[in-house]
């Protein structure tokens, strides 16, 4: 398994199950990314990344309650773990933190 | 919502088959999500979403893992015994439809064998040269007047010249093929010899058994082959013993042998006897004891250094190019071309002069062709048999379905019987080839074929894949018809199958149509052969022979001998012999430059060989200016410049005026695979003679040649006698020819009885089948011929559209080939294809009768009584 790392797409992953509690679940996710960063992603790949957070132990899920559409099948519900919140204050923390330390002549020349 | 369409099943079912059990409910429900919503805008996008989802999901944790504690139906070691088993027993009950069947397809697979292992050693040859992959030929596209050819032939001086000009050529070998006199005490030949560089063994790998590889560098040594030292010394270690080469009556020089070369492997193209260092061909062999850019040599090998292409000597190649045009205006090189090695042989049928002995590719295609035809053959047989042999083994399907047996162990079990079937067959086809068809090919042509493959790989792909295709063609549509029949249908007697369907009378035909064109190949290909045998050679040349000579005296000791002889009907000496020797050259008709084939002879040779005139006259002794600047052409010669009337008409050539005074009708000068080119013919000096042709009335043949060679010995005991008659001159053809022909013959014959055994195989099971009813009817009072009839009416119709089918195909195909192979059109008559049709009646008839035993009137009670 990967280190506890929480990779780029994978924080955003996580940040949008949270999101969408209760109702997270693989074609949600997708949607809600699409919605939020206009990131087209193939369904297998939301899948892909919810497992391997559900391994780090960021997010633990069930499955739903049978619905008519889907042909009669369930969801896989994911919510988000102690862990993953913890991780995600954590990544937001070290994101702060690096960002306030940036001098800010670096923003002004970027602003000339 | 409902899902008003489905998603394409073929993909969900994959999904379902790759998908782990625990994941596939969350993926599919996503994935039927995603397509009922993409659906209700565009139907096809989501199917195309759906499928490139389902691909998507298919990565390694989604893949359903193989529980080791489960094992397949298929790798079950226990039932594969079994199956293997039951086929064993199966073979052994329908003992003598099983060996038709199996002797069927080995004999074909022998002859695909034998084809492939002849393809695979030709088209791998030159291999095993230990430089080999920066081994090249220089071949040059040479301009002769109106015609540019690939010319293996090379300017002498273009390989040393390469060599100092460009730092990527590590060696340059040049070769000069020439024939001189050996002799060693009391044996003489006539040897072909090659005078090459010191280099040669640097650059080509043949096997040395003695003496060191660098012996050439000495001018006075030579390498022998083991059998020509076989030849002389009558032994294989001979180095430095001497041996003499007479150059000419003056200059005879004795030579140490230096090296013995093993056996020249089957796996070369080229073969040699004798090299001699090039020093000594400058000194003694060159004729005009001048070497320029204009002197030839027969071909030059160039190695070049490891990390280089041939592409980067193409500047110096066009300079050195400039050299050899302005040395030589006759023949001019227009571009040149390093071919590697391994390809040399492959391209030599097109190369002019090439060392390098090639056959005609349309001949090795043919040949390809008719083995993988022969293998379909078999294959079709096998399967039709197959089909119709499922008949009798209804009830084993039944029970095994009944009792719970799945559609794929069903199939399995009938792959892995065709499997076992085409490994017995592969094993006797492999024996037969082996032991009867390789040996025998080999016995035909003067070519050695080993029973080895080109690579260990080769044979692994040609065995595993041959074994494989041949069961999987053969076996899959019997096997997976078979698996559909429904248990319930079978035990109730039923099932409806064979010959009845369709599909099977379709195959059925596909059969019959590649055996008959198969066979009206063969017989078309023989018929051509045959034509080659009675063709007229455009002069009578039954009753003449002719002797080699080396200079004048020889030349009037024999004319003496001759003139006083009195079933001599005319002789003449020649410089060039029709059939044995000629010049190429080009000529010059005002500003055209043309290409000609020239023979220089003595007054009569014409009247000798017996060609025959469309125009003018013969030469004439008693016209001073014949000898100077007649000459006479060809009709090729005068249809090539559309001359209606070339009598009087001049070209220049050798710096002079040439007046034409006669026409011949054309004439073979060289093997027939060759078209007749425009031809000179003019009067050469006596000194100039190297044969003597005389012309013997009937009967007394070999009476005077023998006179001849008797005297030869006196005459020049230094030098060997040869002569040859005029009839033997394309001997090396006409061998090959009718070498040819017996290969074609035996695969029609190998067509044929795969024909005639599919065939009986069918109807015997097709008998089996039926006999019960067949044996109502006879007790009911049917006759033999009622029975027969109905017996073989669907056949009939098969085999007749067949034979409507292959005849054209067949004749199309050898056409073909022919055209390929051959430069003139041959005419193509009715017989092979009245052969073909009276054996192809002669083989339902033979098949019939094979079957009528079990009709007899005894036999059907019994049949009726054991039922």
């Amino acid at each position: 398994m990967k280190g506890s790392n929480l990779g780029e797409l994978e924080e955003l992953i996580l940040l949008t199950v949270g999101i969408l509690y209760p109702d997270a679940y693989g074609v949600a996710v997708m949607d809600e990314v699409l919605k939020n960063t206009g990131r087209q992603l193939n369904i297998s790949a939301v899948h892909a990344v919810l497992t391997r957070l559900e391994a780090k132990g960021y997010v633990r899920s069930a499955m739903s309650d049978p619905t008519s559409s889907r042909g009669g099948r369930r969801k896989r519900i994911f919510t988000l773990t102690a862990a993953g919140s913890k991780a995600l204050e954590e990544a937001n923390e070290v994101r702060n933190q690096l960002f306030s330390r940036i001098p800010k002549v670096a923003f002004q020349f970027q602003w000339v | 919502m409902g899902v008003t369409r489905h998603p394409p099943a073929w993909a969900n079912r994959f999904l379902e088959w790759y998908c782990r059990p625990d994941l596939l409910e969350e993926i599919q429900g996503d994935l039927f999500e995603l397509y009922e919503r993409a659906g209700a805008d565009n139907a096809g996008k989501a199917r195309l979403l759906f499928i490139w989802n389902v691909i998507r999901f298919c990565r390694p944790r989604n893949i359903r893992k193989r529980n080791p504690h489960m094992t397949s139906s298929l790798l079950s070691v226990a039932m594969l015994r079994s199956y293997v088993i039951s086929t064993l027993r199966n073979i052994r009950r329908n003992q003598f439809q099983s060996s038709v069947n199996i002797i069927g397809l080995s004999l074909a697979l022998g002859c695909g064998i034998t084809i492939f292992l002849l393809l695979d050693s030709y088209y791998n040859r030159d291999r095993f040269h230990a430089k080999q992959d920066r081994l090249y030929l220089f071949m040059n596209d040479m301009r002769s007047g109106d015609l540019v050819e690939h010319w293996a032939r090379s300017p002498y001086l273009i390989g040393p010249a390469l060599r100092e000009a460009h730092g990527a050529v590590e060696t340059a070998v040049r070769i000069q093929r020439h024939s001189f006199n050996l002799r060693k005490g009391n044996v003489v030949f006539n040897e072909p010899v090659w005078f090459t560089d010191p280099e040669f063994f640097e650059a080509f790998s043949y096997p040395v058994l003695y003496g060191r590889k660098d012996a050439l560098h000495d001018p006075s040594t030579i390498a022998l082959t083991k059998e020509m030292a076989i030849k002389y010394f009558g032994r294989i270690d001979v180095v430095n013993e001497d041996i003499q080469i007479k150059y000419s009556d003056s200059d005879k020089r004795t030579y140490k042998v230096g090296v013995v070369l093993n056996t020249i492997p089957d796996r070369s193209s080229m073969h040699f006897g004798v090299l001699i260092p090039m020093s000594e061909w400058e000194l003694h062999a060159e004729p005009n004891k001048d070497i320029q850019w204009r002197t030839w040599a027969s071909s030059t090998f160039i190695v070049l250094r490891e990390g280089h292409s041939p592409g980067e000597l193409s500047s110096v190649l066009a300079q050195l190019q400039q050299k050899q045009r302005a040395a030589n205006d006759k023949f001019q090189i227009e571009s040149a071309e390093l071919i590697p090695m391994d390809e040399v042989a492959g391209r030599s049928y097109d190369i002019k002069h090439s060392l390098s002995w090639s056959n005609v590719p349309a001949a090795m295609i043919g040949l390809g062709i008719i083995a993988v035809c022969l293998v379909v053959l078999a294959c079709f047989n096998f399967m039709n048999v197959a089909m119709a042999s499922v008949s009798t083994r209804l009830k084993e399907i039944g029970v095994r379905k009944v009792v719970g047996g799945g559609r794929w162990q069903i199939i399995s079990q009938f792959m892995i019987e065709n499997v076992v079937f085409c490994v017995l067959a592969m094993a006797m086809g492999t024996a037969l080839s082996a032991f009867i068809l390789l040996p025998g090919f080999n016995s035909l042509y003067p070519i050695h074929v080993p029973f080895a493959f080109s690579s260990g790989i080769t044979m692994f792909l040609f065995f595993g894949g041959t074994v494989l295709l041949v069961a999987i063609f053969s076996g899959a549509y019997p096997a997976f018809y078979v698996s559909t029949f429904d248990a319930v249908t079978i035990m109730r007697g039923r099932e409806k199958f064979g010959t009845k369907s369709l599909l099977s009378k379709v195959m059925l035909t596909l059969q019959f149509v590649i055996s008959f064109t198969t066979i009206v190949a063969g017989f078309v290909f023989i018929n051509s052969s045959r034509h080659f045998e009675a063709k007229d050679w455009g002069y009578q040349h039954h009753g003449q022979f002719f002797t080699r000579i080396d200079n004048l005296s020889q030349y009037r000791a024999l004319e003496q001998q001759l003139a006083s002889n009195k079933h001599v009907i005319a002789y003449a000496g020649a410089e060039s012999h029709i059939g044995f020797t000629m010049h190429s050259t080009t000529v010059a008709i005002g500003t055209e430059q043309l290409a000609v084939t020239r023979f220089e002879v003595g007054f009569r040779y014409l009247e000798t060989m017996n060609l025959r005139f469309v125009l003018g006259r013969s030469f004439d002794e008693t016209i001073a200016s014949d000898a100077r600047e007649s000459v006479i052409i060809n009709e090729a010669f005068a249809r090539k410049m559309n001359w209606t009337d070339p009598l009087g008409k001049w070209f220049e050539f050798d710096n002079q005026k040439w007046f034409i005074v006669g026409v011949t009708e054309d004439f073979n000068y060289q093997e027939f695979y060759q078209a007749i080119e425009p031809v000179i013919i003019h009067i050469g000096r006596d000194d100039r003679f190297r044969y003597i042709v005389a012309h013997v009335a009937a009967g007394h043949l070999n009476e005077v040649s023998d006179a001849l060679q008797s005297s030869w010995s006196k005459l020049a005991p230094d030098d060997p006698y040869v002569g040859k008659f005029q009839d033997d001159v394309f001997e090396q053809f006409f061998s090959s020819n009718r070498s040819n022909n017996k290969i074609m013959m035996t695969l029609s014959i190998v067509a044929l009885s795969l024909a005639l055994m599919g065939l009986y195989g069918l109807m015997s099971y097709n008998l089996t089948r039926r006999l019960r009813e067949f044996s109502i009817r006879k007790i009911f009072g049917a006759s033999v011929g009622h029975i027969i009839r109905e017996m073989n009416r669907d056949y009939i119709w098969i085999v007749l559209i067949a034979f409507l089918v292959s005849g054209p195909l067949g004749m199309q195909l050898v056409n073909q080939m022919i055209t390929a192979a051959y430069p003139e059109h041959i005419p193509i008559p009715v017989w092979p294809f009245l052969v073909t049709g009276g054996l192809m009646v002669l083989t339902v008839a033979v098949a019939i009768v094979a079957q009528l035993g079990r009709l007899r009137a005894g036999t059907a009670v019994d049949t009726l009584k054991n039922e």
